[in-house]
């Protein structure tokens, strides 16, 4: 999260001059002000999480949000709790089974306005290589653009858990996520 | 009688203790908690309980080992007199049962752990990860079959060392109260001699 910045704006470079309308502008994120946490419940007691390495691609113009395109690709090794027990599980296999799925993404183009400066931006979440629908609100304005929204999963929509826990007597179905952004136009 | 009065070192009397307290909290934990991981009030406890069991389990195979390997490098007190050549038998079959089971029982443990879908790791009183046996790799199906059949291996041994354990306890209290000899006292800490 620390290095999001860079990544975002080397690949906007990097693509910049062969696909991007020429009117997208790119957008970095400030990755004090943003994270991606989960949460859920284990045996009853509550669970928090965050995923420490992400990086989001966001090339939106408050002018023509139908041209956004954005796309978040999530390590999913990163995922941490806190809890050595949890975090010794959440990569394996049955879970996020980093080995063959090092990473999750959601991937959207076009937002469309909801007015009051707000937008909603439907896109597809694809973990361990399944897709789902899930939808965003952002808000944004020239100088920023800001997302506070929280995403209830099925972790079973993902297979996640659907060998040992399929029936969440252990771990909750829902896993709410929630993903706290604040990106600004780069070059301001 | 010069050996009957003989001690046994105190590494022995140590670690003999050290695993008797610890198979008896294995017995009590294990047999609670089988039954409390499946009650939605006793769920979370029994999940904290079942971790904590891996932890005492992996340590009475360490500290069994080394009483093992302090019995094969020792040579211990021998027994009384007067005692019956069944009595003999019994004692020595308790004894060599009981290192069977102190070792063989943690393993089981460790099988199960290793084949379990949770995957969960055994986080050794919260020190560092024990590895797990190389059988997490198997397909599930065998390896569910694996965590069954150890399941049911472990828990039989589990009764049975409550047999065994009723066994050497009421022996070591016949050899005290009612032979009066010192079989007992020589694997007592704070006792000196028996009267």
């Amino acid at each position: 999260m620390r290095s999001l910045l860079i990544p975002a704006l080397a690949v906007f470079f990097a693509t910049a001059g062969l696909s991007t309308p020429a009117f997208a502008k790119a957008w970095g994120v400030d990755p004090e002000r943003s994270s991606i946490s989960f949460s859920g419940t284990h045996a009853g007691n509550n669970f928090e999480g965050v995923f420490e390495d992400w990086t989001a691609n966001i090339e939106f113009d408050p002018a023509a949000p139908e041209s956004a395109v954005v796309l978040v690709t999530i390590d999913t090794a990163s995922a941490k709790t806190g809890n050595a027990l949890y975090d010794g599980t959440l990569g394996g296999a049955d879970w996020f089974n980093v080995q063959t799925y090092p990473q999750a993404r959601f991937e959207a183009t076009g937002a469309e306005p909801q007015g009051d400066g707000t937008y909603k931006l439907a896109g597809t979440l694809t973990v361990r290589g399944t897709s789902v629908p899930v939808s965003v609100m952002f808000s944004a304005n020239d100088s920023e653009a800001k997302a506070d929204s929280t995403v209830v999963l099925q972790r079973l929509d993902f297979g996640m858990g659907a060998e040992s826990d399929p029936s969440g007597t252990w771990v909750s179905l829902e896993i709410p996520v929630t993903v706290e952004l604040v990106a600004k136009p780069s070059g301001i | 009688m010069q050996d009957v009065q003989e001690r046994y070192t105190s590494v022995a009397i140590a670690l003999h203790w050290l695993i008797a307290a610890s198979i008896i909290l294995q017995l009590a934990s294990g047999l609670w908690m089988a039954d409390a991981i499946n009650e939605p009030a006793t769920q979370a406890l029994a999940f904290e309980v079942y971790q904590w069991h891996k932890s005492l389990g992996l340590t009475v195979l360490i500290l069994s080992l080394l009483r093992l390997l302090w019995r094969l490098t020792h040579r211990v007190p021998g027994l009384p007199d007067g005692m019956k050549p069944w009595e003999i038998m019994a004692a020595k079959a308790t004894h060599v049962l009981f290192y069977v089971i102190m070792i063989v029982m943690p393993l089981t443990g460790w099988v199960i752990v290793s084949a379990s879908a949770f995957g969960l790791p055994t986080l050794y009183w919260g020190l560092f990860t024990w590895p797990h046996l190389p059988i997490t790799g198997l397909a599930s199906e065998t390896k569910a079959v694996i965590e069954n059949i150890f399941g049911e291996v472990h828990a039989l041994l589990g009764y049975g060392t409550i047999g065994l354990l009723a066994l050497h306890v009421g022996a070591a209290l016949k050899h005290h109260f009612i032979a009066r000899d010192a079989v007992l006292a020589r694997m007592l800490p704070f006792l000196k001699r028996a009267a």
